[in-house]
């Protein structure tokens, strides 16, 4: 977990939108950076996701260029690094461009090439500058297979290998049951969490960074999953369907169309859905440290290794109080935020067409909707799950996307079931 | 012609009236945006869109692009004001073409005089102009999501009229470019034939057996049929006869050609428990079911007829404004011949 981001509001008066700056700072790079560029000549959203935000503007390591809106001051030096960076960026373009080539090649189709081959991109020209024509195609091929190699489907592979082994089954399956029985709950948190809570979910939305770093390090998150032990409270949020999580199966195969729900997935589902997935996935770690590391996740607090991960799903259960159709006595600025948008859904639906009123449409999607507080909890805790496992980890400014996001996703899933439902699109889903 | 200005419990307002109001959903072209929802009158050729800006501080990012640098501060200060229409606003046109695309894919009333729309360009179109307008957009995977829907497009592309093949090389080429970025593979097989295209509609009212002792007919919601299924130049009809003595319940409604949904028709007070389920053959609708002898004794004003599919209509809504659909089936007669509208609707009205 990164230290909390203390830089100063920007005042009102000369606030700039950082989302301006940082257009300002890509406009003046030319025409140079459009494989990174939407139709409208502004960076993509993966282009700032994954190239700008960590490793051009660092906004973790420099706080006062965080938030929706920065001084005016902050916006020039927002502005200046991605025009020195402009070598890079435009050389960043020129990789990116041949990478795809390359993958086109080599018959590769499985990913989304941004998400894949932004960073490495990055890379090659921060090593390489510009492509040299001598060695930019060899170059590009190598850094494609290699994306490949290092890909969840290969590490997937020999982690199906691994489970059907007998022997190495009854290894793990041994690590499973010493991992269960050395469980052992967590402390009470801190006196004064509820208040650090509230406040981090106040900040969720404005400009001010919520201090994350101060909850983590009272390990109100931990101490939070003692409740997931009463009897019906992890089902109750949405993450089993027993009355209390059990130690699961080892497993052996899954299906994409049919996971359990996340505590009663087998350890190899649980490896499964992050690593056959279309997004990109570089782990550096063996299929047997992956195995290991997942079956001690497994019995930890939440089933998840971080404290940040738990401290992110016990603020989730907290906001989503936000999607139950009671009034909050003292909703914070989060709440106000996730209940907005479960209000605006059904509004939207209307206006695209699709059932606002979903007592008509099949048993599983309306009951789907219906809970929609477990389905958001349920996405939260695996997407927390799958940045675990990719070594990611959520700074303090990402907090509130990744809160929000979850429910963003819940959302369009949704959509795009009922659509489905009404005949108006097929399987295929992202 | 101002923009009014007006913030209430942290939630700022703009919008060409000084009294906002919600538009019919049928009416509506809408994108969500980061922070906000924009939304437009579909039927109207207005260019600035209203705003409900539920986080300005999100929305702010891109405000100036829409609604240019003045109405922008004025929302970030907080203002309750009004602005003369703007300038400077760069990408409201782009906006603006997105959000009628979606209107198109959602609410284009195909009928007896309306053609249809096809669905692989639409979605196309709506591809390209999601990639315009990207960074506004309140989903960072909406490009892709919407390639997903274009999967088809290159064939029906390439069965393009002859005057539009430009158009369509172009689009085919642009879609391919961000199918390629995101990872997405086009069905490139040649499937459609020029007679997938805009067929002319017709409809054929089902006039059944026996001796007809009742007749009537009744406007479908829009919102209660799938998109481009029910021609939405028509009334569903109904009518009551005897066949060998037993009374029977005949219902149609004219479809858009070659349209398939499973629709049913609830016919009197639903304590009556007549629902009739319709089948369609591409040109319409039917059904017919036999009923009590009762039923014809029916008072007129209990002798409704509700045509819908269950899962996007479960129970009755309000009836929909003649005016409004009057005002959408006009827009969309008129975008057929304009250079201005989208591939898929100029080619619709070959």
């Amino acid at each position: 977990m990164q230290p909390p981001v203390t830089g100063p509001p920007a005042a009102a008066a000369d606030a700039v939108p950082r989302a301006a700056a940082i257009m300002r700072g890509w406009h003046a790079l030319g025409d140079g950076v459009s494989p990174l560029s939407n139709g409208s000549g502004r960076p993509l959203a993966r282009t700032i996701k994954l190239v700008l935000d960590p490793l051009v503007i660092r906004p973790v390591q420099n706080p006062h260029l965080a938030g929706y809106s920065l001084t005016a001051t902050a916006a020039s030096e927002l502005i200046e690094r991605i025009v020195d960076a402009g070598d890079t960026l435009r050389a960043t373009a020129a990789w990116f461009v041949l990478l795809k080539a390359a993958r086109r090649t080599l018959g590769i189709t499985d990913g989304n090439p941004q998400e894949k081959y932004f960073q490495r991109s990055f890379e090659l020209a921060r090593t390489h500058g510009a492509p040299d024509p001598e060695i930019a195609e060899s170059t590009a091929t190598d850094a494609v297979q290699e994306i490949a190699q290092v890909g969840g489907q290969n590490l997937m592979t020999r982690i199906r290998e691994i489970v059907h082994d007998s022997i190495e089954a009854d290894r793990l399956h041994g690590e499973l049951v010493d991992a269960w029985n050395a469980r052992r709950p967590t402390a009470n948190a801190v006196a004064d969490a509820e208040t650090l809570i509230f406040d981090v979910l106040d900040a969720c939305g404005t400009n001010a960074v919520p201090d994350v770093a101060r909850l983590i390090d009272t390990r109100a998150g931990s101490a939070a999953a003692s409740a997931l032990e009463l009897s019906g409270g992890a089902r109750a949020l949405g993450l089993t369907a027993l009355e209390r999580p059990t130690m699961p199966e080892l497993g052996t195969n899954a299906s994409k169309r049919s996971l359990p729900l996340p505590f009663d997935r087998s350890v190899f589902e649980r490896l499964f859905a992050v690593l056959s997935g279309s997004t990109s996935v570089e782990i550096d770690l063996s299929a047997d440290e992956v195995l290991s590391d997942e079956i001690l996740r497994t019995a930890q607090a939440w089933q998840l290794a971080d404290e940040e991960s738990r401290t992110i799903m016990m603020l989730g259960v907290e906001a989503s109080h936000a999607l139950e159709p009671v009034a909050l006595l003292r909703p914070s600025n989060a709440h106000r935020l996730l209940n907005g948008r479960w209000e605006r859904e059904a509004y939207v639906r209307r206006v695209r067409r699709l059932p606002a009123d979903v007592s008509g449409v099949p048993p599983a999607i309306r009951d789907d909707v219906r809970s929609v507080r477990q389905g958001y909890l349920r996405r939260l805790w695996v997407r927390l799950h799958g940045r675990e496992l990719r070594g990611l980890s959520t700074s303090a400014g990402e907090l509130w996307n990744t809160l929000d996001g979850a429910l963003r996703s819940v959302v369009m899933d949704q959509r795009h079931r009922l659509k489905i439902a009404i005949g108006r699109g097929d399987e295929v889903s992202i | 012609m101002s923009l009014w200005i007006s913030i209430e419990d942290g939630t700022a307002v703009i919008s060409a009236s000084a009294s906002f109001a919600e538009r019919p959903p049928l009416r509506t072209a809408m994108i969500e945006a980061r922070g906000a929802l924009l939304s437009w009158d579909a039927a109207a050729g207005e260019r600035f869109p209203d705003a409900e800006i539920h986080t300005p501080l999100e929305a702010a990012g891109w405000l100036e692009e829409i609604y240019g640098g003045a109405i922008a501060a004025a929302v970030r200060a907080g203002e309750d004001t009004s602005h003369p229409l703007p300038s400077d606003a760069e990408l409201v046109d782009a906006a603006h073409h997105l959000a009628q695309l979606l209107w198109a894919r959602d609410w284009w009333p195909a009928g007896i005089y309306t053609p249809s729309l096809s669905h692989p360009i639409l979605a196309a179109e709506i591809a390209v102009a999601a990639h315009t307008a990207e960074h506004l957009l309140d989903d960072d995977d909406a490009v892709e999501r919407a390639l997903h829907d274009a999967l088809d497009a290159p064939s029906a592309l390439a069965a393009a009229p002859a005057r539009y093949r430009d158009d369509a090389a172009a689009l085919v080429d642009a879609l391919t470019d961000l199918a390629d970025d995101n990872g997405v593979a086009l069905n490139l097989a040649m499937l459609t034939t020029p007679e997938d295209w805009a067929l002319a509609a017709g409809s054929r009212a089902q006039t059944g057996d026996g001796i007809e002792i009742g007749h009537g007919t009744a406007p479908v919601r829009w919102a209660d049929v799938p998109f481009q299924t029910v021609a939405a130049d028509s009334d569903a009809q109904w009518s009551l006869r005897h066949v060998d003595g037993v009374p029977h319940l005949h219902v149609s409604v004219a479809a858009v050609p070659g349209a398939t949904a499973e629709l049913w028709a609830r016919f009197g007070p639903e304590s009556l428990d007549i629902d009739v389920p319709l089948r369609g053959d591409g040109i319409a609708f039917t059904g017919a079911v036999q009923v009590a002898a009762s039923v014809a004794l029916l008072p007129l004003e209990d002798r409704t007829l509700w045509v819908r599919d269950p899962i996007l209509a479960p129970v009755p809504g309000p009836a929909e404004s003649e005016a409004d659909r009057d005002a959408v089936r006009a827009h969309a007669v008129s975008r057929l011949d304009d250079p201005e509208a989208s591939l898929a609707e100029r080619a619709a009205g070959e």
